[in-house]
């Protein structure tokens, strides 16, 4: 093995040798001093009293431009629901079902495990019917009888596309624009640039609930902080029971005394902090101040009793609290009114590799209602204005058929989003007549465009929400993204 | 005419510039070298400026009187710009042959220089009308009433707007089309093409038309090149034409949509509040989110506006607390005020922050009564009153923002009638038909653009030969 290339240390120890330093220095307080004497009070409003309150107020002094959205909740359809089945009628690869799937598609392209299907490729048409919806008039298919009454609110996007084609991966792609380990995911982006109203509450909270079975698992690193300090990662509360486990005090403890406790911890951790200048101690100081709110924050969230039947009639919710999408969908909105920044919703139970005739609808049935319950409840208290909400999966899923199922697809899939900034009742972006590949013509929307694109909507530029680490600024959309201006209002 | 001839006689105004500069340097430098010290000029000098300025005088004479033939210009200005003109090149070729001797040069420049000067007035009012070089047209932007109901709309408002951007070309002194814009009889007359509007109907205007067809189109109005009718004067003059184009009435005499109000005050001159200074708000408000708990950030990189965040402390944020945002009031973009403890009686703070685009009262005790201090913020979009206790009555205190596009009664007494009725109002439905008139327009270039292949549905009898489908596209 190589020694690591440390040649930049050396770089460095040039730009600060003494005859810079001092150079620099004296430039600096030139410049100092001319631009307090051009606007003086230019310094001190830019340093401004501190406000020393331990919320987190984002790494950006204000947005680039004019933010539209505040807060997001992203409906992580895990396993890849399939676009020609939900948002994206192929009436032509109907019409070719059960025949050879015409060869100029796919030809030389790589098929995840439709490589050698028996009897060559196929096209499966789908059995489903879809109606216009709404004065927008979008497409939306009859399994989703709920979301098609909130047709005007969505932008459908069709030319979703990704370079990754199994799970983790894929995830990890749609959450943090790679592959790679030690990435932030889009959450701990924002938290990061943006910080969080809720004091008490962390600023991204990760729900998850199941399908109806052959679910694939989905890994903690998703919400990952990555290279960013710890504090801005995901904090995932559980669906069923108690969302933070062991929230409440031992036997024999009462509030004031760990009111006590946490205050002597942090004076222990501020010294070792002193000596060791690292930045994980501050992130321990302010976990442990967190979770003493959380300590009440928590049961009065999660405390679903207090919502009317009305509302667990809306979302289709049978039992408070049991774990269900749309239980988690009433968390994800009471988590939002609290001043979350971020809350991802992942529900498993996409991955109709086999039997899609029969699962999809199972699958569609159980986040159908609350889905479009949470947009409706959002929108009759307001919070749509500056809440965007996303739903969609990593990935779609072939034209081809996989015996009775269909296979992973990166070349083409369907996403909605609302809300927040989000231009309602638009459909953008499309793709071939047979739903195998997004037509690039503008509206094609990569993966790191989608990025950008919510990016944009809070107000960053992607290019400038970077972390320097290893010696090069990050940022999340890496060297790519593209903002889609044509869906932002 | 050829075109080429027409182009040199386009090129008037340019060539016009050269003779009339080299005159006027002449004319200057031999009246300074008749003072001790002043600047000589040698024979050869002489000659040379003189020889320069005859050709460019008799090429402008000549492109003039192309242009003349082309041009729609009144007739006895036209002809006494004419004929100044040839004069002036006439004394130039006369100078050139006195240029020895000093008393007769002397006279001839003077007279040269005069008919200079008046053959180029001349000229001007041909392309800018009489009007142009006048006080009283430069004054006339300046408001004379003090209140928008009280001012003429024809005099006041809609006369300036044409007087401005068309009676330079449709006037006394040049009709192009045979229109003339600066008379109200001569409005009503019309031109060549036919009357200029229908009272009330806009759309069905020419005078609109012309005005909403592209910039590079022939017939649009104004001409490319010169000052365009802003967005807001095309929609005041839609307004006064769909109102039935009246002459004599008062503004206060008919009803006002709230963003022909708001455009209007605009028009006469009514100076927005200026832009608060984003050093000063930053240092304001960080001094209050550290008294009221409140957040307060700024929205932009360089603007000083801040979104505003006091339901975090729930009803800890009361009255006192509202009123004490003051110093900031004018700077505040977003303000929520969901779920704190205002009431009516605080709400007054809110006429100061005249720049709020959102506004979150859900959940407060606030009532109709209360309604009343928003009245005045203009720029209003988006308002949550949601969970509160207003009734039908209470809406039409939100009659007046000219702006507010998202209102939020959920759990309120409103019913849906009333909200529906104040949607009427709000909305200006004659700027979406128009828009919904532009959209069809562009969605016909579409299918216009569009190619399409019809092979037929009979497969049987084509031949069976290409092995590709023809819906393959290639990837």
């Amino acid at each position: 093995m190589s020694p690591p290339d440390l040649s930049f240390l050396r770089q460095r120890q040039i730009a600060w040798s003494r005859r810079t330093f001092l150079g620099k220095s004296a430039q600096a307080i030139g410049t100092l001093a001319l631009s307090s004497l051009l606007t003086p009070r230019a310094l001190s409003a830019a340093a401004g009293p501190p406000v020393n309150d331990g919320r987190w107020r984002g790494i950006l002094p204000s947005p680039h431009f004019l933010p539209r959205a505040k807060r997001i909740i992203q409906l992580s359809m895990a396993g890849g629901p399939s676009h020609v089945e939900t948002f994206d009628p192929k009436p032509k690869l109907n019409a070719l079902h059960g025949l050879p799937f015409p060869a100029a598609f796919t030809e030389g392209q790589q098929l995840a495990q439709l490589q050698h299907e028996r009897g060559g490729l196929r096209a499966r048409g789908s059995p489903f019917t879809f109606s216009r919806c709404g004065l927008s008039g979008q497409m939306i298919c009859d399994l989703l009888p709920h979301t098609q009454t909130i047709a005007d609110d969505l932008c459908i996007v069709r030319s979703m596309h990704t370079d990754q084609i199994n799970h983790d991966p894929a995830h990890a792609f749609m959450n943090a624009g790679s592959i790679i380990k030690g990435r932030p995911s889009f959450g701990s982006w924002m938290l990061y640039g943006l910080g969080a109203e809720a004091d008490n509450l962390p600023g991204y909270v990760v729900l998850m609930s199941n399908g109806p079975g052959n679910d694939q698992p989905i890994s903690a690193r998703q919400w990952s902080a990555g290279f960013l300090p710890s504090k801005f990662q995901g904090v995932q509360f559980q669906s069923k029971g108690t969302p933070v486990h062991y929230v409440g005090n031992p036997d024999g403890i009462c509030q004031s005394l760990q009111r006590q406790l946490i205050d002597e911890l942090a004076e222990l951790n501020g010294y070792c902090a002193e000596r060791t200048l690292d930045p994980e101690i501050q992130t321990r100081v302010a976990q442990y101040e967190l979770a003493f709110k959380m300590q009440t924050s928590v049961p009065e969230l999660a405390d679903l009793r207090r919502e009317p039947q009305s509302t667990l009639d809306l979302y289709g919710i049978k039992e408070p609290g049991d774990g269900s999408f749309a239980s988690n969908c009433l968390l994800a909105r009471r988590l939002i009114e609290r001043g979350t920044r971020f809350v991802q919703l992942y529900h498993r139970g996409w991955d109709h590799h086999s039997e899609i005739d029969k699962n999809l609808p199972l699958a569609c049935k159980l986040v159908d209602q609350a889905s479009a319950a949470l947009v409706k409840d959002l929108k009759q208290r307001g919070l749509l204005e500056d809440t965007l909400v996303i739903w969609g999966g990593e990935f779609g899923r072939t034209p081809m058929g996989q015996g009775t199922g269909r296979d992973h697809h990166i070349n083409a899939f369907s996403v909605w989003m609302a809300g927040g900034g989000i231009r309602p009742g638009i459909t953008w972006g499309s793709t071939d007549e047979l739903g195998y590949r997004y037509l690039p013509d503008g509206q094609d929307m990569h993966v790191h465009d989608l990025h950008a694109t919510l990016l944009a909507a809070f107000g960053i530029d992607h290019e400038r929400l970077t972390y320097r680490y290893q010696g090069r600024d990050f940022r999340l959309t890496d060297v790519h993204g593209r903002v889609a201006h044509g869906i932002l209002t | 005419m050829e075109p080429w001839l027409q182009l040199a006689g386009r090129l008037h105004p340019i060539a016009a510039h050269l003779p009339i500069g080299l005159f006027i340097l002449l004319a200057v430098i031999e009246l300074a070298g008749a003072f001790p010290g002043g600047p000589r000029l040698t024979a050869q000098q002489r000659s040379w400026i003189l020889s320069l300025g005859f050709l460019g005088a008799a090429t402008t004479a000549s492109f003039g009187w192309l242009l003349a033939g082309s041009g729609d210009y009144d007739d006895t200005i036209l002809e006494r710009h004419r004929w100044l003109g040839v004069g002036f090149a006439a004394t130039t070729a006369v100078l050139y042959f006195l240029r020895h001797r000093p008393g007769a040069y002397a006279a001839g420049l003077t007279v040269s220089v005069a008919l200079l000067g008046f053959a180029g007035h001349a000229g001007g009012t041909l392309t800018h009308g009489e009007s142009y070089l006048s006080l009283s047209t430069v004054a006339a932007a300046s408001p004379a009433p003090t209140r928008v109901e009280d001012t003429r709309l024809f005099d006041d408002i809609i006369h300036p707007i044409l007087q401005q951007r068309c009676v330079s070309c449709h006037g006394a002194s040049k009709s192009q089309g045979d229109l003339r814009y600066d008379t109200r009889e001569f409005l009503v007359q019309g031109g060549k093409s036919g009357l200029s509007f229908k009272p009330g109907d806009a759309h069905g205007s020419l005078l609109i038309k012309r005005a909403h067809l592209p910039l590079e189109a022939k017939q649009h109005m104004p001409p490319k090149g010169k000052p365009q009718l802003t967005e807001d004067e095309l929609t005041l003059l839609e307004w006064w034409i769909d109102v039935g184009a009246p002459f004599d009435v008062r503004v206060s005499a008919i009803e006002v949509p709230p963003l022909i109000l708001e455009r209007l005050a605009a028009r006469l001159g009514w100076v927005r509040e200026p832009t608060p200074d984003r050093a000063v708000v930053l240092a304001a408000a960080a001094a209050l989110e550290q008294r009221l708990g409140v957040l307060l950030r700024p929205l932009t990189q360089d603007g000083p506006w801040l979104a505003a965040n006091a339901r975090v402390k729930l009803t800890a944020f009361g009255d006192a607390e509202l009123a004490a945002l003051a110093p900031i009031a004018p700077a505040l973009y977003w303000l929520d005020l969901g779920e704190t403890g205002v009431t009516d009686a605080g709400l007054g703070a809110l006429a100061a922050m005249k720049n709020l685009r959102r506004l979150q009262l859900d959940r407060t005790a606030i009532t109709g009564t209360g309604l009343r201090a928003l009245s005045g913020l203009s720029h209003l979009e988006t308002l949550n009153l949601h969970g509160t206790r207003l009734t039908d009555a209470d809406l039409s205190a939100l009659e007046s923002l000219p702006r507010l596009r998202s209102l939020y009664l959920w759990q309120t007494q409103v019913s849906a009638e009333a909200a529906a009725r104040l949607g009427q109002k709000q909305t200006d439905h004659r700027r979406i038909a128009r828009w919904r008139t532009e959209m069809a327009a562009l969605e016909a270039k579409i299918r216009a653009e569009t190619f399409r292949a019809n092979l037929g549905t009979d497969t049987e009898s084509r031949p069976p030969s290409p092995p590709a489908p023809t819906t393959a596209r290639s990837p």
